[in-house]
């Protein structure tokens, strides 16, 4: 078990690209670190340097106290779990989870001795004599993470091993694997296929876009404080909804944000948390608001506090009911949105969205909530706790 | 669609049940099989079990139009092992064992290189390669004559082992290669990871893997070595310790004024049983190693 440290890593392939560049980032040891971002963003080619399956092109990887740039796997004793799990299938389980051990000449016995531990500690005691092709998707799954913890290794890497099980295994494997890591206190770099993963697993979450590490916190301050607008887009589902808006003097006021014809008043605590916007009244900002925070609207709502728009389309999901409302806010359309929505035509899209004026914006609510699409609603925002980023850097305005 | 499903499912089946009468019947349709296949296996037998039957008859059966007629005798054996052929049967099986061995060691490195390194122009070399294969045999002949004449090898086992290794490369290489591409990368790396050399990944994991290829590759590669004439003949046939059946049974001598035909196809039969027997229980490798590639997964 030890530290993870990428010193100023770069990644440049041979025809040029820069997968990963001027990576900085220091993972304790035993802790359980996510790698997230769109595609191509360079987490899988992150994780690959560590396990030593692609070489470092500048700075330093140290595992531990020592420098493993130009050491092979084998020296950096690291194991890794594959999307595909792998397995060799002329091997049985038992083999399968040995040959590392059987390839640093450890003792039969020892082995035997490690591989049953692991197989009792992953439920797969019964299966030790088969071969992979006559396991469902989980046992081997599961093998795939007994090949890894019987070596008893520095670190764990994981490229999305879940990513081949259905919904229900991967929920339950899920905390499988969080709790093993647990338990073990092995350090873990881990890159996740989906949202949930990567919000539930992991101590840690840093998020790469275009091989830029843009922020690395713990799940939920990732989520109530994004540092970009990037970050602000890609973490959480449904995404948080951002808007492009004047934000207007208000004499003897705060000032407020113009969403087409309407306005929403930035409170003081937002003022507070966000003190760069001062700097930016009779400009424009990005606002964004999380679709969970919102309330219905009443009478002692305060005028400036709500926004109007048209039902489009209501997803009940039974824990909660999605509403998308057809606002007149402008969405933001920049290159930072393009990398968090990662799908050319959702961003065409809201491309064209963002040309005629008036996106969609959408709103959490309890189940007991049922609004019939075609109506209007004025939906009250939590305006304390909305976001505020600077359009042209797309930081934060923190 | 629904409104079918309403009227439910019997009327439909029922009518072309009654229209197609017999030819729908499954043991009509069995038995429409089975004979054509009879009729395919009696036409690619035939020859071979004319061989065998004549091996037990001799000159009688050029004489009878009815080949199972007899008089039947295992003469014709007898004298085949008087003449030395189980030695013949040794050096065939000898050279052709050598020559797999060579070939597939070969082969399989060159292969994995092509499948895996980061080589300009892969699929040139795999195409060059096989551009060998096209030459005729016999245009190889005169200078592998000179060259081993003057080696002074002529009439030695390497005079047929090296011109087979490098006439089965190309075919063992682009049946290796077609496999070992097919190997996921994701493997290979899991093996590295788990710490094995470049070399130990190869034997413990990808040859494994690769298994049907290698048969594939070896059978053919016997097989062809075994049932090779041409270079047998010019290159090692002076030497009766070193001749192989193929070209053993070509130089059987008459007995008297008899064709040798009955010595001749005795021979063939032994020679041919162990190769069946081989080709039949590998068959299944031979199919799963010609078709890979062409169908992934």
């Amino acid at each position: 078990m030890a530290t993870v440290v990428f010193d100023n890593v770069w990644k440049i392939f041979p025809d040029g690209t820069e997968a990963v560049k001027e990576l900085n980032l220091e993972i304790d040891d035993g802790e359980f670190v996510i790698l997230v971002g769109p595609s191509g963003c360079g987490k899988s080619t992150a994780l690959r340097m560590v396990a030593g399956l692609e070489d470092i092109s500048r700075g330093e990887l140290r595992i531990g106290e020592k420098v493993v740039n130009d050491l092979t796997p084998k020296e950096r004793d690291i194991a890794m779990v594959f999307q595909s799990y792998a397995l060799y299938p002329h091997m049985s389980v038992r083999d399968n989870m040995g040959f590392a051990l059987k390839l640093a000449k450890i003792d039969k016995n020892e082995i035997d001795r490690r591989v049953e531990e692991a197989a009792e500690i992953l439920d797969l005691g019964e299966f030790l004599e088969r071969k992979p092709k006559a396991l469902s998707g989980g046992q081997r799954q599961r093998v795939a993470m007994g090949r890894a913890i019987v070596r008893n290794p520095q670190a764990f890497l994981m490229d999305e091993p879940l990513s081949n099980l259905d919904a229900k295994l991967r929920v339950q494997m899920r905390s499988e694997i969080a709790q093993l890591q647990r338990n073990l206190g092995v350090t873990t770099i881990y890159v996740p296929h989906d949202q949930v993963e990567a919000m539930t697993m992991g101590d840690r979450v840093a998020v790469l876009k275009k091989g830029i590490l843009q922020q690395a916190e713990a799940p939920q301050r990732l989520y109530d404080k994004p540092d970009n607008l990037f970050v602000a887009g890609f973490i959480g589902s449904p995404s948080m909804n951002l808007m492009e808006a004047d934000l207007d003097n208000n004499p003897g006021g705060n000032p407020i944000l113009r969403v087409g014809e309407q306005s929403l008043e930035v409170p003081d605590d937002a003022l507070a948390e966000y003190p760069r916007v001062r700097d930016k009244i009779g400009g424009r900002v990005a606002a964004g608001i999380r679709p969970e925070h919102c309330f219905m609207a009443d009478a002692d709502t305060p005028e400036g506090g709500t926004l109007r728009g048209e039902v489009r389309l209501v997803e009940a999901l039974g824990s909660e009911v999605l509403v998308h409302l057809g606002t007149q806010a402008r969405p933001v359309v920049t290159e930072d949105m393009r990398d968090a929505v990662d799908d050319e035509e959702a961003f065409a899209r809201l491309e064209e969205t963002g040309a005629s004026g008036g996106m969609d914006m959408t709103f959490r609510f309890d189940p007991s909530f049922t609004p019939k699409v075609g109506e209007t609603l004025e939906i009250g925002i939590q305006r304390h706790r909305m976001h505020f980023f600077d359009l042209d850097d797309g930081q934060t305005l923190r | 669609m629904a409104a079918t499903a309403d009227t439910g499912p019997a009327p439909p089946q029922a009518a072309p049940q009654k229209a197609g009468g017999l030819r729908n019947d499954p043991r009509v349709q069995m038995g429409g099989q089975l004979l054509g296949l009879a009729v395919v296996f009696a036409w690619c037998i035939f020859p071979f079990l004319w061989m065998v039957l004549v091996s037990f008859q001799g000159t009688v059966a050029l004489r009878d139009a009815n080949i199972f007629g007899g008089p039947f005798t295992t003469g014709n054996y007898t004298r085949v092992f008087e003449e030395g052929f189980m030695w013949n049967l040794g050096n065939s099986i000898f050279v052709a064992l050598s020559t797999t061995v060579i070939s597939i060691l070969v082969a399989s490195l060159a292969a994995y290189a092509i499948a895996r390194l980061p080589i300009a122009y892969k699929f040139t070399i795999l195409a060059g390669t096989l551009v060998a294969t096209v030459f005729p045999p016999v245009s190889l002949v005169p200078p592998l004559f000179v060259a081993f004449n003057a080696l002074g090898q002529l009439n030695t086992y390497q005079a047929m082992i090296i011109p087979y290794v490098a006439l089965t490369l190309p075919l063992s290489i682009f049946i290796l290669t077609t496999f070992f591409a097919t190997i996921p990368k994701e493997m290979e790396e899991a093996a590295k990871v788990d710490g094995a050399t470049p070399f130990q990944t190869f034997v413990r994991v990808v040859v494994p893997l690769a298994a049907p290829g290698v048969f594939a590759a070896a059978i053919l590669v016997f097989v062809y070595a075994v049932n090779e004439y041409l270079i047998a003949f010019s290159l090692a046939s002076g030497d009766p310790n070193v001749m192989t059946v193929t070209v053993a049974i070509a130089t059987l001598d008459r007995v008297g004024f008899e064709e040798p035909i009955g010595t001749i196809t005795a021979a063939s039969t032994i020679v041919s049983i162990p190769l069946i027997i081989f080709a039949l229980a590998a068959q299944r490798w031979i199919v799963s190693g010609l078709t890979a590639g062409g169908v992934k997964g």
